[in-house]
């Protein structure tokens, strides 16, 4: 039954995500674009942009009143990045100064394009000033036609060009990259494919548990009346638990690869993909573990572990990114088990080890194993 | 012989058991009468290391089973009042998790669980089951370790009379061999069984001799 319904929701996203609509959205990148561009020569790098520079075969910019929709948009994945175009940035250009930067937005998921991006522009940046540096050549010729004192007219001149220098070695910086993601980094389908298969493996645990634990405490008497400890009785039933949440696991995270879902979406299914699952699987077998434990009834036991499972999940941006709960909510989801398997199986796409999410996971699996076997023990 | 001692056991202020004494020799059936609550399943789960006593001695081939916890797991069985089952698994599944395979088909043939009739429903999942079936189960799980005595929570409630009467034919047969048995009881059947009987009042055992007098019995719980 599991695994139909598990073919089924992979086949549904598969669908999903290969529709005509979906696929001809993802044919050019779109680059947002907040703030003025009045400034004559902020409007000649949009130009070059959209129109001679390489990327215009596969970029669109799209110009946004204010930052807010821009980052709406970005977090609706309706936009790859967007940047931001500050009246002091203008100012900078028209000075020929550093002294101000454009602010670049995207999501991890977007740090591949976001160096092409920063290279477009600083490649722009060097159309701009080429030019430049032709003008002020001639700017040096003409006031020695002119007459002009030739020591002071180097000497103009030269400092002339130490702008220029300067502007151009420093070109590489032009902007900053700030990376906001539409949940952790994760483009849409990415989102989408992490957070789904975590509330599916959680809910998965629920029709499992019963077979394991709780029903009948005359169990647990028998068994300590035999000298079974606590501890052993616990580990009998949450090993054989976890190993069929794994099996479980297997299955789904197998489909996607055989359906070529992963490839396609952008997530590496691998056997790095694989071992997170398990230490995923680990921490929500023991939490689903010590629920079961704790909870007195079979109705009680389903209903709390569920709904305490839709909380903690659209905590933890099942349901929606965290970035868009408020502040207290996404600093507590982030530390909830839910919150920390999204984090980790998400840094399977942005590349992040997920070394320090796996040990706090590690100490979730610990204190969930530890606590019911003490409520064990009241048997 | 089997020694129970001074066994006392309070939870918070209420005083459940105030020092219990009694004996049970080889062969002999000890039954625990009492009303409900008065502390005949606590006294049980003490003597199965369910739960720790506040102080006494329980004694057995002269060590003190409180604290000789493998001694006790050879010598105790103990059934409690709930089928310690797993409903999913069939009765051979069940004894699997306590006897080795060769060891189950040898007592199947000529041993405990053929006394039992498990040989008669071996293959049936336990949610299949009558109550008496899964009580001779039960019993037979708590045998695997071919214990001296046996602890009995109300080992025949709510089950008819044939299954009853499976149970006490048993009961008598492992008496016969030497086993002792303590059980706790409301049954007049399982009373008219017992060598021995006390009543737990107020934490403490009561002499009681049982002559058939319902009325005068209910009087003294």
């Amino acid at each position: 039954m599991i695994a139909l319904v598990a073919i089924l929701l992979s086949a549904a996203l598969f669908a999903l995500l290969n529709r005509d609509a979906y696929k001809s959205e993802q044919m050019r990148y779109k680059l947002g674009l907040v703030g003025s561009t009045d400034n004559e020569m902020i409007d000649l790098g949009v130009h070059l942009l959209e129109t001679e520079d390489d990327m215009q075969f596969v970029l669109e910019l799209v110009q946004y009143e204010d930052e807010a929709e821009a980052k709406a948009a970005l977090r609706s994945a309706d936009i790859s990045a967007y940047i931001v175009i500050t009246d002091e940035f203008a100012d900078a250009v028209d000075a020929m100064t550093n002294d101000a930067k454009l602010t670049y937005y995207a999501t991890s998921g977007q740090k591949g394009i976001s160096n092409v991006m920063m290279d477009e522009i600083a490649l722009v940046a060097t159309n701009i000033i080429v030019p430049s540096e032709k003008g002020i050549c001639t700017l040096r010729d003409i006031m020695l036609q002119e007459g002009y004192d030739k020591t002071d007219t180097y000497m103009a001149v030269y400092e002339i060009f130490m702008a220029y220098v300067n502007t151009m070695m420093l070109r590489g910086e032009i902007s900053t990259v700030t990376e906001l993601g539409i949940s952790n980094g994760l483009t849409t389908p990415q989102y989408y494919f992490v957070s789904l298969l975590l509330f599916f493996l959680l809910l998965v645990t629920m029709c499992f548990v019963s077979y394991f634990i709780g029903i009948n405490q005359a169990q647990h008497k028998f068994f300590s009346s035999k000298g079974i400890t606590p501890l052993q009785q616990v580990l009998g039933e949450y090993i054989p638990f976890l190993t069929v949440n794994i099996i479980v696991a297997l299955l789904v995270t197998g489909l996607a690869k055989l359906t070529g879902l992963g490839d396609f979406i952008g997530v590496d299914i691998g056997g790095g993909f694989v071992l997170r699952m398990a230490v995923i699987e680990a921490l929500f077998t023991g939490l689903a573990f010590l629920l079961y434990e704790i909870l007195e009834g079979i109705i009680n036991k389903v209903l709390v572990t569920f709904l305490l499972y839709i909380a903690g999940s659209y905590a933890s941006g099942y349901f929606y990114p965290r970035s868009i709960l408020p502040e207290i909510m996404q600093q507590v989801g982030q530390w909830l088990p839910t919150g920390l398997a999204f984090d980790y199986l998400g840094g399977v796409v942005t590349g992040d080890s997920g070394a320090f999410v796996m040990v706090i996971m590690i100490i979730y699996v610990v204190i969930f194993v530890g606590g019911s076997v003490l409520i064990r023990r009241r048997y | 012989m089997t020694e129970i001692k001074n066994i006392h056991k309070s939870y918070g202020k209420k005083q459940v058991l105030a020092g219990v004494d009694f004996t049970v020799e080889p062969g002999e059936i000890v039954g625990i009468l009492g009303a409900n609550g008065s502390g005949k399943s606590t006294l049980l789960t003490i003597l199965a290391g369910l739960q720790k006593c506040d102080a006494g001695f329980f004694n057995m081939e002269g060590k003190n089973l409180l604290k000789d916890t493998k001694l006790r797991n050879q010598l105790v069985a103990y059934l409690p009042q709930e089928m310690p089952l797993i409903t999913e698994l069939t009765a051979w599944d069940n004894l699997r998790m306590w006897y080795s395979a060769d060891r189950l088909k040898r007592e199947l043939d000529s041993g405990v669980l053929k006394l039992l009739g498990i040989d008669q429903f071996i293959k049936v999942p336990v949610h299949q089951m009558s109550g008496g079936m899964k009580k001779r189960l039960c019993l037979a799980c708590a045998m695997n370790t071919s214990p001296k005595l046996m602890l009995l929570d109300e080992p025949t409630g709510s089950l008819d009379l044939v299954c009853k009467e499976k149970i006490y034919n048993y009961l008598e047969r492992y008496k016969n061999e030497d086993g002792s048995v303590i059980i706790a009881t409301h049954e007049v059947q399982e009373i008219e069984l017992c060598d021995k009987c006390y009543i737990l009042k107020d934490g403490r055992l009561v002499d009681c001799k049982y002559d058939g007098d319902i009325p005068h019995l209910i009087g003294r719980l």
